[in-house]
């Protein structure tokens, strides 16, 4: 019978359960993509490698991440830290500097604009990278600023097709670059795709591309993991003893391992989580008002109904009990319709993803799906008591004349 | 026979923001069971009043009323609710169906409260139907029916759960005079089967259907006797109106 009153008035009811539809299926997608974007992170910052120290240039304010994360440039971090931190600490097997630039490149009639990544001879062991074919750079190309490159596959297949790359000559800033190397394809790491990279030596890039003398951070892989805080230690007395630096608090760089980055990251995306998660919990209880509401007319509008009901021997409790399973019962379908309005877009978030190459989990959590219904069905009971216990003492003598 | 309805000095009044009125006076009678009776009286008589007492939808103020030998004063809210759905069958001048529902589901309305067992809920239905001739209409919604229709689907409702004592309140007063003939008749055979019948009307040619007229005026009674030419109207003849 309450489903049949649903039924009487069903552009009342969807409005009605808009309300909660919009509230479940947010906090379904924010739950899921949420999960999904954090095994994103994850998954990316691993696929930078293990046992990775990273020096970024400027410091960090307690907990928050270093300012050149916000794209301010520091200029304090050269290469000749690099060379002193590669010299001094015997645990760090490989090192890079990074210097990272967008420039035109032209092989004969072709013309992209790439990304240039000035690195050093350790970037290969660093990121995991393999050379297809050719070499990758040497520390000698780096001490004598050798106009050579390495290409990423896609940047390799857009230039040159399935022509051999190794021997010919690029252009960049009017400059003559000879191709020696061309790495395998790595796909996306990081949120970057390497494979459209052009690696060059840091110091050509730095000199003859950009014209600088900083870096924009330095990579190191440390021979093994109990040695991680060990090597951040002596890299920050490293640095500060070049950078003429007594106090700690006023260090102009910041040594990290990927481990915490990746437990900051977390920390930052599952917060964020939560809040929208509260965001959305917020339309629910907007939801709520609407039903009680809606409910409030319908009492209202079903007076006589009522009166006859008590009068042929309804008791107070059987008019709740309607009134309460017609309002569970709008909350409940609307939590249904919700869900599936959730999931559905969360897996065409995670197909969207994935199809852009991204390691994306698509995650609906049992818990999620039983969270949404109940909270649905306690917004029913909150906010249908209220109306189905006024319906229930309305006296049935003026009820029944009620017009 | 046995009483069915004992009144004694029963008064009523009601209290609107401190203004009391005093609708019954000191009204004293019995009824018996298988009676028909008519409490007859103009509007603001009080019938409709005394009507809501003794269907147990309201309470008198002062005096007794027993039912079955049971003293009612005491009742909670509930309590009542279970005498109406198990003693009392009511009849109302509009009808009172549930809109959009179908005649079938209508009288099943009372069976919803009651202890009947479920798996005996559809004969009951079906024979109710059956009873006022409305068989061939038993899917029909409420409101595909004709007024008069409408009134016998309102009678099976009430004689669905059994009861003891059916209360019909100006039943013709919305039907023209045939079909208010057809309900008076079909309230008649409903008294032959031993079921007590109080019918509250002001219409004198309705109230001589019944056996027996309690004249109320002012809420007093001021006449109760048996009614020596009584009307039995064929089915289908009409009544004078």
């Amino acid at each position: 019978m309450s489903i049949k009153n649903l039924r009487a008035s069903k552009m009342r009811s969807f409005l009605t359960m808009l309300g909660i539809i919009i509230g479940i299926s947010s906090v379904i997608i924010v739950l899921s993509v949420g999960a999904g974007a954090e095994s994103l992170i994850v998954n990316q910052i691993r696929s930078v490698g293990s046992n990775l120290v990273g020096v970024l240039p400027g410091n960090s304010d307690g907990d928050g991440p270093p300012a050149a994360v916000f794209g301010v440039v520091i200029t304090t971090l050269t290469n000749d830290d690099k060379k002193a931190l590669e010299t001094q600490i015997p645990e760090v097997v490989a090192i890079s500097s990074y210097v990272t630039t967008m420039e035109p490149v032209t092989y004969q009639n072709q013309k992209v604009t790439a990304n240039i990544q000035g690195v050093s001879e350790g970037y290969l062991e660093i990121s995991d990278s393999d050379v297809a074919s050719g070499r990758f750079i040497l520390d000698e190309d780096e001490t004598l600023l050798s106009n050579v490159v390495v290409l990423g596959s896609e940047i390799k297949q857009e230039l040159f097709n399935d022509q051999d790359a190794i021997g010919q000559t690029i252009k960049i800033k009017k400059r003559n670059y000879r191709v020696v190397g061309v790495l395998e394809a790595k796909g996306v790491v990081a949120f970057q795709n390497t494979d459209k990279m052009i690696f060059v030596p840091v110091t050509t890039v730095q000199k003859k591309i950009v014209g600088i003398n900083h870096v924009g951070f330095i990579r190191m892989e440390v021979d093994d993991e109990d040695n991680m805080d060990y090597v951040v230690v002596q890299a920050q007395e490293i640095l500060r003893d070049r950078h003429n630096i007594d106090n700690p608090s006023k260090d102009d760089f910041e040594v990290a391992n990927t481990a915490a980055a990746l437990g900051s990251l977390t920390a930052v995306t599952s917060s964020l989580k939560y809040f929208l998660v509260a965001i959305a919990a917020i339309s629910l209880v907007v939801g709520g008002i609407g039903i009680m509401n809606i409910m409030l007319a319908a009492v209202t509008e079903r007076i006589q109904e009522v009166g006859l009901k008590k009068a042929l021997g309804a008791k107070k409790k059987d008019i709740i009990w309607q009134f309460l399973v017609e309002s569970v019962s709008i909350t409940l379908i609307a939590a249904v319709i919700g869900i599936l309005i959730g999931v559905a877009f969360s897996f065409l978030t995670a197909t969207i993803v994935r199809y852009l190459g991204y390691d994306w989990d698509f995650v609906i959590t049992p818990t999620s799906l039983l969270l949404s219904c109940g909270v649905s069905v306690a917004i029913g009971l909150i906010f249908g008591i209220y109306p189905a216990s006024k319906a229930s003492k309305f006296d049935p003598i003026v009820a029944l004349r009620y017009e | 026979m046995p009483k069915l309805i004992e009144l004694k000095d029963l008064c009523k009044e009601f209290n609107n923001d401190g203004v009391v009125t005093k609708v019954l006076h000191s009204i004293s009678f019995n009824i018996e069971q298988g009676e028909f009776v008519a409490i007859m009286g103009r509007s603001g008589s009080g019938k409709s009043t005394l009507m809501n007492v003794l269907g147990f939808l309201d309470k008198p103020s002062c005096g007794e009323y027993h039912f079955k030998n049971k003293n009612i004063k005491d009742l909670e809210d509930d309590e009542m609710a279970e005498i109406r759905n198990s003693q009392v069958g009511f009849i109302f001048q509009s009808f009172n169906l549930l809109p959009r529902t179908t005649v079938f589901e209508n009288v099943q309305l009372p069976l919803m409260y009651s202890t009947v067992p479920v798996n005996e809920h559809k004969k009951r239905i079906e024979d109710a139907i059956a009873l006022v001739g409305l068989s061939e209409r038993r899917d029909y919604l409420s409101n595909q029916l004709s007024g008069g229709e409408k009134q016998r689907v309102a009678i099976a409702r009430a004689l669905v759960n059994k009861p003891s004592i059916i209360f019909a309140d100006e039943p013709t007063g919305n039907l023209d005079s045939k079909t208010a003939g057809i309900i008076m008749t079909t309230l008649q055979k409903l008294d032959k089967q031993g079921i007590t019948i109080i019918l509250v009307t002001h219409e004198e040619d309705t109230a001589q259907h019944a056996e027996r007229m309690i004249k109320l005026q002012d809420g007093v009674v001021v006449s109760d006797e048996k009614i020596t030419n009584r009307i039995y109207t064929d089915e289908g003849a009409g009544i004078k109106k």
